[in-house]
C-alpha cells in the first residue's frame, strides 16, 4: 500500500484536517468532563478525588493549547515530541482511575492521540498511539482487578479499528487533495503557457509588420538617401516605442506629447530630430501650449536652418516645464529677422506668453538658434 | 575641438553580438584609431581583453550573457586599467545607468556617426568622459529621482553647475559650446562630467537601480 504522506502546512486541506481532529479532541475533553463529573458525586466516591480533578484540569489546559496552536497551524503539532507528549497524557487519563481509586472516567478521550497520530505522522503515527493505548489496557487487566479481560480487549480492538479507519480516510482525502491540486496547476500552467504564446505571437506580429514594410519601402527607394535615412529612423522610433515605450493608453503627458511632436516633424522633414526628456508633467492647457510652440519651433528648424540634426530638450520639475530647440544652423538676426516678417518665431512667443509662460530666442546669422520655452503648467 | 597629433594609434577592442556593427567600426573608424581585437560574446570578451590588453574597450549594453555589464565588472576584477566605453542601438534607461555604473566610462548610440565615434574614443582614451545627450538625461533623471530627505550630498546630488553642464549636454551642446556659454574651460566642462559620472558610480543607491522602473510607469 502506498504511503501518503502528510502534505506541507498551511495548505488549504490540512488546515480543514486539523480542525477536524482538534475538534475530536475538544468532544473527547468535554466527555472525559462529563464522566469526570459522574464519577465525584457518585456513590461510593473515589478514594483520591483530587486526582479526579486534577486530570480533568490537565486534558482541558492541554486541549485548550492544541486548540490555539491548530488555529495558528502550528508546526508544533507535527513534531514527534508533541505526539508522544500527547500519547502518554492519553495513557495517563487511562490510569489515573488506578490512582483515584475510581472506576474509568477517560472515556473517548484517549482516541484523540489516535487521530493526531494519523493527522502528523499517517499510518505511523495512528499505529504508534494505538499501540501504546493498547499495551496500557491489557496491562490494566493484569495489574487490576476492577478491569476484566472482556472490556480491555474490547478497547484494543477499538483503538486498532479507529487507527485503520482514521489513516486510511486521511491517506485517501490527501491523496485526492493532490490529484486535484496538481491537476489545477497543470491547468493554471497551461493556462500561462497560452497567454505568453499569444503576448509573444501579438509582438512579432506588431514588429515583423513594420519592419517588412519598411525594409519592402528602403528596397523600393534605395536611391533616395533622404528618404531611406527616414524610413529608417521612423523604423527605429517605432521598435523603440514597442520595447521600451509607454504602450498606447499611457496618458498624454508632457514626456509623450513632446516625443510624438518631435516624430511627427521628424516624418514630414526627413530631418533628424534627437530628443531628450528628464521628468514627466501630467498634462494641462499650459503643456498643451508649450508642446505645440515646441512643434512650431522645430518645424521652423527643419526648414530654415539647413541642418540634418534638430536637438530637442523637455525638462519637467514639478510644474516648471521647459523645452529648448537648438540646431546648428544658418541662424538669424532675431531682431532683423522678426521686423522682416519671421512670422514663425513670432507666433511662438504669442503662443507661449498667451499661456503666461515665456519664450525667448537667441540666434545670430551663422551661429545657430535656440529657442528656449517655459511655462508653469499648474492648472 | 583641436586634437595634437596622436603618433600612436588608440588600441580598441570592440565587443558586440552584432557582427555586421563590428565590420562597421572596423572599416569606419580613422586612421588613429586601431582595431585590435574583437569578441561576440561575453565570456570569450573577458578572456581576450584580459590577455591583450587594450587601450579602449567599445562595448555593447546588451549582450546575451551578461551584456556589457558583466564584461566591465570581470575585466576590472583583474585588470581595473582597462577604459570602457558602452555602446547600444537601444536606450532603455535602468541598462545604460547599470553599466555606467558597472565602470564605463561613457554611453554613445549605435546612431552616432564614425568621426564623432572617433572623437569619442579619443576623449574616454584620454581620461575624460563621455555623455551624450541622451545619457546626460538619464541622468538627470536618476538623481532627480533620489528623494530630498536623507540624501548624501557629497553623493546623491549635483551641484547646481554640474546641473546645467548636464542640461547644456542633453540640449545638444559640446564641451567646448559649453565652456563659451557658461565662461568657464573645456577642460573645468569636463572635470565636471566627470566628477558627475564618479557620484553616479559610487553612490548606493538603491533608487538609481528602482528609478528606471519607475519611469515606465509614469
Amino acid at each position: 500500500m502506498r504511503m501518503t504522506t502528510p502534505q506541507a502546512p498551511g495548505t488549504d486541506i490540512e488546515l480543514s484536517l486539523g480542525r477536524v481532529v482538534a475538534g475530536y479532541r475538544a468532544f473527547g475533553t468535554l466527555w472525559l468532563a462529563v464522566l469526570a463529573a459522574v464519577t465525584l458525586v457518585a456513590r461510593p466516591g473515589p478514594d483520591r478525588p483530587w486526582v479526579v480533578v486534577v486530570m480533568t484540569a490537565a486534558v482541558s489546559v492541554w486541549t485548550g493549547a492544541v486548540l490555539w496552536m491548530s488555529g495558528r497551524d502550528s508546526f508544533v503539532l507535527r513534531s514527534a515530541p508533541f505526539l508522544v507528549a500527547d500519547t502518554v497524557i492519553a495513557v495517563v487519563t487511562l490510569l489515573a482511575p488506578n490512582v483515584a481509586g475510581s472506576g474509568s472516567f477517560a472515556g473517548g478521550y484517549a482516541l484523540a492521540a489516535v487521530f493526531h497520530g494519523a493527522y502528523a505522522f499517517g499510518w505511523s503515527g495512528a499505529v504508534s498511539a494505538a499501540a501504546a493505548l493498547s499495551a496500557t489496557a491489557l496491562w490494566r487487566v493484569t495489574s487490576d482487578e476492577l478491569h476484566d479481560l472482556t472490556a480491555s480487549s474490547g478497547a484494543v480492538l477499538v483503538y486498532g479499528f479507529c487507527a485503520a479507519a482514521a489513516a486510511w480516510t486521511l491517506q485517501v482525502i490527501r491523496h485526492r487533495d493532490a490529484l486535484r491540486a496538481g491537476a489545477e496547476a497543470a491547468l493554471a500552467g497551461a493556462r500561462a503557457d497560452q497567454a505568453r504564446a499569444e503576448e509573444r505571437a501579438g509582438l512579432a506580429t506588431r514588429i515583423h509588420d513594420g519592419v517588412l514594410q519598411t525594409l519592402a519601402l528602403i528596397q523600393r527607394d534605395k536611391d533616395d538617401p533622404a528618404r531611406v535615412a527616414a524610413l529608417a529612423r521612423r523604423q527605429e522610433r517605432e521598435l523603440r516605442d514597442v520595447l521600451y515605450g509607454t504602450g498606447p493608453g499611457a496618458g498624454e503627458g508632457f514626456r509623450r506629447s513632446l516625443v510624438a511632436v518631435c516624430a511627427d516633424v521628424e516624418d514630414l522633414s526627413g530631418i533628424r530630430i534627437d530628443v531628450v526628456t528628464v521628468g514627466d508633467h501630467p498634462g494641462s492647457p499650459q503643456v498643451e501650449a508649450i508642446v505645440a510652440a515646441t512643434r512650431e519651433a522645430v518645424v521652423n528648424a527643419a526648414k530654415h536652418a539647413g541642418v540634418d540634426v534638430v536637438s530637442v530638450y523637455g525638462e519637467a520639475d514639478g510644474d516648471r516645464v521647459a523645452v529648448f530647440v537648438r540646431d546648428r544652423g544658418a541662424g538669424f538676426d532675431p531682431v532683423a529677422g522678426v521686423a522682416g516678417g519671421r512670422g514663425i518665431a513670432e507666433s511662438i512667443v504669442r503662443r507661449i506668453e498667451s499661456a503666461g509662460g515665456c519664450a525667448e530666442i537667441r540666434s545670430a546669422p551663422g551661429e545657430g538658434t535656440e529657442v528656449h520655452l517655459t511655462v508653469d503648467g499648474s492648472q | 575641438m583641436t586634437l595634437p597629433a596622436a603618433p600612436d594609434p588608440i588600441g580598441v577592442f570592440v565587443v558586440d553580438d552584432h557582427d555586421l556593427f563590428r565590420a562597421g567600426v572596423k572599416s569606419q573608424l580613422p586612421d588613429d584609431i586601431v582595431v585590435v581585437g574583437e569578441a561576440s560574446e561575453v565570456e570569450p570578451a573577458i578572456e581576450m581583453i584580459c590577455e591583450r590588453v587594450p587601450t579602449i574597450v567599445l562595448v555593447d549594453v546588451h549582450m546575451p550573457g551578461g551584456g556589457g555589464r558583466l564584461v566591465i565588472t570581470k575585466v576590472h576584477e583583474t585588470a581595473p586599467g582597462i577604459t570602457f566605453l558602452a555602446i547600444s542601438a537601444s536606450d532603455a534607461p535602468e541598462d545604460v545607468v547599470a553599466t555606467i555604473r558597472a565602470g564605463a566610462r561613457g554611453y554613445v548610440t549605435k546612431a552616432i556617426s564614425a568621426p564623432e565615434l572617433g572623437s569619442a574614443i579619443r576623449r574616454v582614451a584620454g581620461g575624460d568622459a563621455v555623455f551624450s545627450p541622451q545619457l546626460a538625461g538619464f541622468v538627470l533623471d536618476a538623481f532627480a529621482s533620489i528623494p530630498v530627505k536623507d540624501v548624501d550630498p557629497e553623493l546623491d546630488l549635483l551641484t547646481p553647475r554640474e546641473r546645467e553642464v548636464l542640461q547644456h549636454i542633453a540640449r545638444g551642446y559640446t564641451y567646448r559650446e559649453i565652456g563659451d556659454r557658461l565662461f568657464i574651460s573645456a577642460k573645468t566642462v569636463e572635470h565636471h562630467v566627470s566628477a558627475v559620472l564618479r557620484k553616479l558610480q559610487l553612490t548606493n543607491r538603491y533608487e538609481l537601480g528602482k528609478w528606471a522602473y519607475d519611469r515606465k510607469l509614469i
